[in-house]
């Protein structure tokens, strides 16, 4: 370990405490030791937060050093007999945060032996709170364990009023410790040994330039707009120097989210507009000047103009589009010079300055190899992306040229055959070679993009676009670099350099890079694109390996929005930890906030409410105790329901939570009331799909009471906004009348609007005010065995309702008739007896009764005939309806 | 409720005035009470006194509070209560447009069939056989599949015994049990 790593591990090992560091500054080694040093049967240690990928990594590094015994990592595979037996093995255990708190609830990990915590990704505590929930209900009861806390990613404390002392507080920690980059432990252990390195700062071509600065002003001229339009918002943060940068959407969406429902049409337009132009200029850098012209090809298409805010109508779009253009196709004068080529695409500088790296590189180690044979000669690349990764690989084997033109031609290959003929003529006025249908083919995932941002998706975006596609698994892609095989030396004692691509994030598994760094201890490190983390890795690696001669080239684009979303990230993350190192100086921290010392506040559950419910009684009956008043009182809650955050603040009321998979409803609060609690999203998608009604007809039929929880959130606006709850025409999908259907459906239900968990939890307590304990057996039950014996007589259905749900999805049934069938049909068997006539009297309907009919005699076989028709030839049993059946047959061959 | 400014934007149906315990009547079982916040901050009293009144005697008793405080949170909490304790369904509305347009879908809705929120049906008659079957506990789409291929039609399904329908694929006598005895149920 490095001096400041040493120094990070003995701070946290023996203080609980907050740690934030710097990205890239391997805090993992830390965790590891960590690990390594809780890796004992003694212990039981608990590890929440870590991501898959981490904990793989975590385990072979372990198993590397051969630790044991090895943590284990316990998902949904383990049943919960087993898992109680592992917690009383003990060691290191990686737990999904849900299995942990239901396991918690259920008494089965022995609260008091957990030696302690350990919290990764500690900045995301505040919106899972199901960790929180976990720590919490862990520190009730354990007054003696640790929990350390760790987070690589300063920006998160910053956003928000006092986000790191609200993040302590629900982590039950007393200490913060922060290692940004520039602490003077870390920079004098970093520095002692540094890598060389050469920067290369690229100018930009001509062309570039010029587009670079028509998409600044178009991003300027966006910015000003957003700006004018919502003039409430915090303008600080909104500017184009920021939008540059990545993090910005995040930052906007923040301010956003609260009065997403009120903003404007345009002001969405012009959200999205943002982040399309922000894509297109990281493109710009990054790709050829083929693939950025079809994207920005892509974007010329009328369809995308009406939609935008406006900013194709600008001039700087139009030199976007011409020079992106001329990028491709070389100016008019060169073109009339030598008309036999077409395209004289221009070459991206990064990738000459490339190949010319790699000639120096295999210079140096050819010397060296002289003197040394066994010399390692590996080349490490990094890109951001795959798709950098797969341009670049195609770069070094098939050279500049070709693979330009195939990638034209790849992409306008239509257009060429088109307007192959013409193109001569038209060569002085070609604005208009690629056609519009070609637009729209080009890029289709660009367009999906674009779509996407119009909807705001709350999802965090990926961190490569095409993380899925196999082209994104070139890591180990060794390639002997032979440019025309001038270089291939015949002599035996020497290899040719290999070249490893590798991408900042594969699979958007931060540890990918160390690992192989690791692995193949490259000698020469290219740093294709710039990224923070990545240059500290690399550091920190140098550091390590002090024996190796590391040689870092660093490529980057002068005076471009490259190095400056560079450098704005580093500002960024300096400001966060300025921030932090103030927000620490003048933190007031309550003694009693670990939560060790007895009493403390955010522990203390508010028991004595609930227990008054049943004082009064108690004190008559003297000396025999009344049941309840020792049973404290429970609310039954579905497994699932443990995403949100009301079992957590129902818990912190006092009341007992009993984890139980559920059929019915999410929350059984009495032996009666039975409550479905849905989201506002959740309630609009499950009013569509029917979900809901199926949920509501189970929850009547089985609970006197049943309740439809409406729960908005609390960051956003109470109401249900605008356009969507109420239109105008009555015949629409909205949400308020089919809300109100349902309501007719099912006049037994009663809903409840509640503006926030909290409040829902504060509701949840009075309702059960002194009310029967509901029985969590009876809850499982219902709805799990078929109530066939035991129908009780006060359920208001008036069938049984088994054979209900089945008659009412045969065809024929409609909700019209199902009433009088039902009424009339006795059962399946009379029903079976009848004939079609009859039926047709029982629904005054032919055709319906035909369908049911036919549903009850006829026989389907085959999936295929389902594709043929709606009422493919089956083959008939019934006699007497031979004739009617045959026709239907002759009637339908048309239409096959 | 003369003067309430709902009434204005009830268009599509027609309305009049009547000698009526609730506010408005939307059908045979359906009738609804009016309830301002504002108003309710006022007289919090006044309106366990019309529920009181009002009793038990429509099927669907609405309560359609219209939002227009500033702060509702309180005195919603107080009315869910209420509604609860005396089975009314709490509507709410952020303006008068909105609460006219609750009272007029409901008259609209009077006689609707619940299809609009239902899940889709299957439009195939195989499907709907499918869909028929695993309605059935214990029955899942597989073992669906299974009797419809080895018995070809659900009348065969219906005159097989227990005995035989334990025998398909998948299907063990606890299953092929329940099945039968389902199938068989009557109706009422």
């Amino acid at each position: 370990m490095l001096e400041y790593e040493n120094q990070v591990f003995l701070d946290i090992l023996h203080e609980d405490g907050l740690l934030v560091a710097a990205k890239g500054l391997g805090i993992e080694t830390v965790f590891l030791n960590l690990l390594k040093v809780y890796c004992d049967p003694g212990n039981l240690v608990i590890v929440v937060g870590t991501t898959s990928k981490e904990e793989e990594f975590y385990v072979a590094q372990l198993e590397a050093g051969g630790v044991k015994p090895l943590p284990k990592i316990i998902t949904t595979e383990y049943c919960a007999s087993d898992r109680e037996h592992v917690y009383l093995k003990g060691g290191v255990l990686f737990v999904s945060s849900r299995i942990l708190v239901v396991d918690l609830l259920k008494d089965r990990v022995p609260i008091s032996h957990v030696t302690g915590f350990l919290v990764s990704r500690a900045h995301t505590i505040l919106e899972s709170c199901q960790e929180a929930f976990a720590i919490r209900l862990y520190r009730q009861k354990n007054k003696t364990g640790f929990v350390k806390a760790f987070s690589t990613s300063p920006q998160a404390f910053t956003a928000g009023f006092s986000q790191v002392e609200h993040i302590m507080k629900t982590l039950f920690v007393r200490n913060l410790y922060l290692w940004p980059r520039f602490h003077a432990t870390v920079s004098a252990s970093l520095d002692k040994c540094k890598p060389q390195v050469i920067e290369l700062h690229l100018p930009l071509t001509p062309a570039m330039l010029e587009i670079q600065t028509a998409m600044l002003d178009l991003m300027n001229f966006t910015v000003k707009e957003l700006k004018h339009i919502n003039q409430t918002l915090d303008t600080d943060e909104l500017t184009v120097e920021n939008a540059v940068s990545k993090s910005f959407h995040k930052i906007l969406q923040m301010q956003l989210d609260p009065i997403w429902h009120q903003l404007s049409m345009k002001t969405k337009q012009l959200v999205a507009d943002l982040k399309t132009l922000r894509l297109v200029l990281s493109y710009l850098t990054k790709y050829d000047c083929v693939t950025f012209y079809t994207l920005v090809n892509s974007l010329r298409s009328t369809e995308y103009a009406m939609k935008s805010s406006g900013w194709l109508l600008l001039d700087a779009a139009e030199t976007l589009f011409v020079v992106s253009k001329q990028r491709v196709l070389g100016t008019q004068r060169k073109k009339e010079e030598d008309s036999s080529s077409e395209v004289q695409p221009e070459v991206n500088p990064k990738w000459e300055v490339l190949s010319e790296i790699l000639k120096e590189v295999d210079g140096l180690s050819k010397q060296a190899a002289g003197k040394d044979p066994s010399y390692n000669n590996k080349v490490l690349v990094l890109v951001e992306d795959s798709r950098t990764c797969n341009q670049l690989m195609q770069y070094l084997t098939v050279g500049a040229h070709d693979m330009l033109l195939r990638l034209y031609e790849k992409a306008f290959r239509c257009s060429l055959q088109q307007s192959a003929p013409q193109s001569s003529k038209s060569l002085s006025k070609s604005d208009e070679i690629v056609t519009p249908e070609d637009e729209l083919k080009n890029e289709p995932e660009n367009d999906e993009d674009s779509k996407d941002s119009y909807a705001l998706s709350q999802r965090p975006k990926p961190d490569c676009e095409e993380e899925d596609k196999p082209e994104a698994q070139y890591e180990e892609y060794n390639q002997v670099e032979n440019e025309g095989g001038d270089k291939e030396e015949p002599a035996d004692t020497f290899k040719p350099p290999v070249v490893i691509l590798q991408t900042f994030k594969k699979y958007g598994d931060p540890l990918a890079l160390p690992r192989t760094l690791q692995t193949i201890k490259p000698r020469f490190v290219i740093m294709y694109d710039a990224d923070m983390a990545a240059v500290r890795r690399l550091e920190v690696y140098k550091s390590s390996h002090p024996e190796i001669q590391l040689r870092v080239y660093f490529m980057m684009f002068g005076g471009s929005v490259e190095e400056q979303a560079f450098l704005t990230s580093l500002r960024r993350e300096k400001e966060a930890f300025d921030f932090l190192i103030k927000e620490k100086a003048s933190m007031v921290m309550p003694e009693d906030q670990d939560g060790k010392s007895g009493e403390c506040l955010e522990l203390s559950r508010d028991m004595s409410r609930p227990n008054l419910t049943v004082a009064p009684t108690s004190s008559r009956k003297g000396g025999t105790t009344d049941q309840n008043a020792r049973k404290p009182s429970t609310v039954i809650v579905d497994m699932r329901e443990f995403r949100s955050e009301l079992p957590a603040l129902i818990h912190k009321r006092g009341i007992e939570i009993e984890p139980v998979t559920l059929q019915v409803g999410d929350y059984i609060l009495t032996p009666e009331l039975c409550v479905e609690r849905k989201s506002v999203s959740d309630l609009i998608g499950s009013l569509n799909s029917g979900r809901l009604y199926n949920q509501a007809l189970a929850m009547t039929r089985h609970y006197s009471k049943p309740m439809l929880l409406i729960e908005f959130d609390q960051n956003k606006p109470f109401a249900l906004q605008g356009t969507y709850y109420v239109s105008n025409n009555v015949t629409s999908n909205d949400v308020a009348a089919k809300l109100q259907l349902l309501t007719l459906n099912f006049p037994k239900l009663k809903l409840v609007w509640s503006p926030s968990p909290y409040a829902t939890a504060q509701l949840f307590e009075e309702l059960k005010h002194g009310r029967e304990e509901p029985d969590a057996e009876k809850a499982v039950a219902v709805g799990m065995e078929m109530s066939l014996g035991q129908q009780d007589s006060d359920m208001l259905e008036k069938w049984n309702s088994a054979i209900h749900d089945f008659m009412t999805k045969l065809p024929g049934v409609t909700t019209k008739n199902q009433r009088s069938l039902l009424l009339k049909g006795q059962s399946l068997d009379h029903l079976l007896s009848l004939s079609k006539d009859e039926l047709v009297e029982m629904v005054n309907n032919s055709s319906e009764a035909q369908n049911l009919f036919d549903g009850l005699h006829k026989t389907y076989h085959h999936i295929e005939e389902l594709d043929v028709g709606y009422k493919g030839p089956g083959r008939g049993r019934g006699k007497s309806h031979g004739p009617f059946k045959r026709r239907k047959v002759y009637s339908f061959p048309g239409h096959l | 409720q003369r003067g309430n400014p709902l009434l204005k934007s009830i268009l599509n149906v027609p309305w009049e005035y009547e000698e009526i315990t609730p506010d408005y009547v939307m059908g045979r079982t359906t009738c609804a009470l009016f309830l301002s916040l504002r108003y309710h901050n006022l007289n919090p009293d006044y309106i366990n006194e019309r529920l009181k009144q009002l009793g038990k005697q429509y099927e669907l008793r609405v309560l359609l509070v219209q939002v227009d405080t500033k702060d509702p949170h309180h005195a919603l909490k107080n009315l869910t209560r209420i509604s609860i304790l005396t089975d009314v369904t709490l509507m709410l509305a952020w303006s008068a447009e909105e609460a006219g347009r609750i009272i007029e879908t409901y008259k609209i809705f009077e006689n609707k069939p619940p299809d609009m929120i239902m899940e889709k049906q299957e439009s195939s008659p195989y499907q709907k056989l499918m869909s028929a079957l695993t309605t059935i506990r214990s029955i899942n789409r597989t073992d669906a599949t299974t009797l419809l291929t080895t018995f070809g039609s659900l009348e065969k399904i219906l005159r097989a015994t227990p005995e035989t329908l334990g025998l398909c694929p998948g299907l063990g006598p606890q299953k092929a049990n329940r099945l039968h005895k389902v199938l068989h149920q009557p109706f009422l």
